[in-house]
């Protein structure tokens, strides 16, 4: 015992330092990219006045290129207009979307780690909840994974650690959307059967089953055809629709049929 | 009086100036990323107990997460720089000893000394942060690369924060 007793006196420091990394460590991959709770609520309250000061500045830095990026989103936005005049069925949801579509500016974003984040300047006043999707220019960009009183945390895409159900082209077949962690722009679409045909300006679009997003908003397009692979599935590149490295305002969406369809599945004995 | 606070003033002011500027300052799509915190870390005095320096690095780390959405990666390659730091300094330390055994500065230990010491440490920490950030294989190499890119931003501006520390005590 007394030979036990100063062993571990003799190797403390690589104990306590074992059992402080041990305590780091349960800290990090119990969030694993995702940082839940109290404390990012807290940190979020804290840090949002400041990430304003950041954010206003930064503003003034890019203010031709959001210039530019607000008058492609008009077009975009006039172009959807008229095709929804033209065919209702274009964009199924929409009548869903216009009644909960809630705006909101990012604050703050990162797209050079694997796992990014947005901080957006709108939280649990404005109506933003975990659980909601956020858009840009009508591109899917993430969700929502925690909300204080005035900012929220959406994950966006280009997360390692997020899986996204996506269909390739209106009526194709549904797929796993992954980003692999490199170029922010680039993401990738598995499961695709072998022999589905894919050309390169394809689009791949929500597919509405993980209740975040409604079906047939955009993630991106096909980028290049993917080369011969074995197997039954193949593995697709895409362009993400949504400019991550220039990301400005964005829109949250409150896909209330997903509560609705949540209240049904919990109702399930 | 003030060379016994300096070391606090120095952790402090280094950990402030991390969250509210530092942070915000990624270059080159993520590859210069600087940790300027490490400075007040790497300037604890070298006669500090390495349970001292141990708990302190932890402690810097923990709150720098608390603040900036971390989740545990900067405790974790803190405590791991903290862990270092006694080893580095026995191996750096010169065979009469060293001759003044408050922080290990520019000024008190040489350009050689404190560049090799600083690059040794803050790469340790980096190469720690950047391998669990990553967190697969396939994204280790490029992290290695960022973390070894981190570093020589982080040493130019523990360098810059030396010179103008130096100029200014210089002029007292």
């Amino acid at each position: 015992m007394n030979n036990l007793w100063k062993l571990l006196v003799r190797h403390h420091l690589i104990l306590i330092f074992l059992v402080c990394q041990g305590f780091a460590l349960a800290w990090f991959f119990s969030s694993h990219g995702y940082p839940r709770g109290q404390w990012v609520r807290a940190s979020l309250s804290v840090n949002s006045t400041w990430n304003g000061y950041i954010s206003d500045m930064s503003q003034l830095t890019g203010l031709a290129h959001q210039n530019e990026q607000l008058l492609l989103e008009n077009a975009q936005l006039r172009s959807d207009l008229l095709k929804s005049v033209e065919n209702k069925s274009v964009i199924s949801t929409d009548s869903q979307l216009r009644r909960a579509i809630i705006p909101a500016e990012v604050i703050r974003s990162s797209t050079h780690l694997s796992s990014n984040y947005l901080i957006i300047n709108k939280g649990s006043d404005d109506g933003v909840l975990a659980g909601q999707g956020g858009l840009s220019a009508g591109f899917v960009i993430g969700k929502v994974v925690e909300a204080s009183t005035n900012n929220a945390l959406v994950l966006p895409l280009i997360h390692t650690d997020m899986e996204w159900s996506a269909r390739l082209g209106k009526l194709g077949p549904v797929g796993r959307l992954l980003w692999d962690g490199q170029n922010p722009q680039l993401a990738y679409m598995e499961d695709v059967p072998r022999s589905m045909p894919i050309a390169t300006g394809d689009t791949v679009f929500t597919s509405g089953f993980q209740g975040i997003f409604p079906p047939g908003l955009i993630f991106g397009f096909i980028s290049s055809a993917p080369p011969e692979q074995d197997g039954e599935f193949q593995r697709i590149q895409l362009e993400l629709g949504a400019p991550f490295r220039s990301l400005r305002y964005i829109h949250i969406v409150d896909n209330r049929a997903s509560a609705e369809i949540d209240h049904l599945m919990n109702s399930i004995p | 009086m003030i060379s016994s606070i300096a070391p606090y003033l120095t952790l402090i002011f280094a950990w402030i100036l991390q969250v509210l500027c530092f942070q915000y300052l990624v270059l080159g799509n993520g590859w210069f990323l600087p940790t300027f915190h490490l400075y007040g870390l790497v300037l604890l005095p070298l006669t500090w107990s390495p349970l001292s320096v141990l708990l302190i690095c932890g402690l810097t780390g923990a709150l720098l997460d608390a603040t900036t959405l971390g989740s545990g990666v900067f405790t974790s390659s803190a405590l791991f720089l903290g862990f270092c730091i006694p080893g580095v300094n026995r191996l750096l330390m010169p065979r009469e000893g060293y001759e003044t055994l408050g922080q290990g500065t520019l000024q008190t230990h040489g350009f050689q000394w404190f560049s090799t010491r600083s690059l040794l440490l803050v790469s340790a920490h980096n190469l720690w942060m950047f391998s669990l950030e990553a967190g697969r294989w396939g994204l280790l190499l490029e992290g290695c690369g960022k973390a070894l890119t981190s570093a020589l931003l982080t040493w130019g501006l523990f360098l810059t924060a030396s010179y103008v520390t130096q100029s200014k005590r210089r002029k007292r």
